[in-house]
């Protein structure tokens, strides 16, 4: 399953590359900022991703009801195995990173949304 | 009718409208005036769930916009309301097309085909320029401003000069 990050400015180029500081992975993990970029330009972009290969895909947008995650959507509608998650954070990209290739699709999926789930939490205070 | 802003926006509904300038203005309706969008349905169901139940979204044509704006101001609402296009040249039809207003904002004007930077983060195409100074010369005032509260640039000294 290939994998792509759509986010403002920076942000996903800063995730990939902390992540690979948490797991030792080469597997490639695709990213695309929306800087100075509109919507239709954003959507053509991930559309262009999309259609690189068949197969599997999996984009990760920050904001999924901003613009990175509106272009994604609807990008990636009506294409069969194809999903689109929102909120992409640490976790979520540590997760692919180390699981890609060794999960189905669906389940790697799966189990990305687990962890970013687990991951967002009121951190208990008392000793 | 409470027009409390007209923002030209190339991402149309995203969160600099919803939470950095509805929230600023403490907008409670957002028109969107776009023919892509009201077409699409999932475009505006996207759009619709980006919005706060608080505030009324309405999703219209440009023609479908200039004919309910022009109702609200009939009845002289006053729910405070802003306005959302894609372009200057969406701007300026529903101008022509009888809407009347005082300043558009451009908000986000990103890189397109043939447009070149005109203001830091805003490239306008000649066409999206000539559309600007067509509204300076009905008296509208052009201001360059990515939110409200963020530094603000006069637009009329750059369209007039270049």
């Amino acid at each position: 399953m290939r994998g792509l990050i759509v986010t403002h400015g920076d942000l996903g180029r800063e995730l990939i590359a902390s992540a690979r500081l948490v797991v030792a992975s080469d597997a490639p993990l695709s990213i695309l900022s929306n800087r100075d970029r509109g919507s239709h330009e954003m959507r053509q972009l991930i559309s262009d991703w999309l259609k690189q290969e068949n197969g599997p895909a999996l984009v990760m947008v920050d904001e999924g009801l901003g613009s990175c995650g509106t272009a994604a959507c609807l990008a990636a509608s009506g294409r069969p195995d194809t999903w689109v998650l929102s909120g992409v954070n640490l976790s979520m990209v540590v997760t692919y990173l180390s699981r890609v290739g060794r999960l189905e699709p669906a389940g790697l999926v799966k189990k990305v949304t687990q962890r970013a789930r687990e991951a967002v939490r009121i951190m208990e205070l008392k000793p | 009718m409470n027009l409390v802003g007209v923002r030209v926006d190339d991402r149309l509904i995203h969160g600099q409208v919803v939470v950095g300038c509805c929230e600023f203005l403490q907008v409670k309706r957002l028109v969107l005036a776009n023919e892509e969008a009201a077409d699409d349905p999932l475009q505006s169901r996207l759009f619709r769930s980006a919005v706060p139940p608080s505030i009324e979204l309405e999703i219209l044509s440009l023609e479908a916009a200039a004919s309910y704006l022009r109702e609200l101001e009939r009845v002289a609402d006053q729910k405070a309301t802003l306005l959302v296009l894609e372009s200057p040249e969406d701007v300026l039809r529903l101008v022509e097309d009888g809407l009347e207003l005082s300043e558009v904002v451009l908000g986000g004007i990103h890189h397109h085909q043939k447009s070149r930077e005109i203001w830091p983060g805003y490239f306008l195409d000649d066409t999206q320029l000539e559309a600007l100074r067509a509204l300076l010369r009905r008296g509208i005032s052009v201001a360059v401003q990515s939110i409200p509260g963020a530094s603000r640039i006069d637009g009329r000294v750059a369209l007039e000069s270049r």
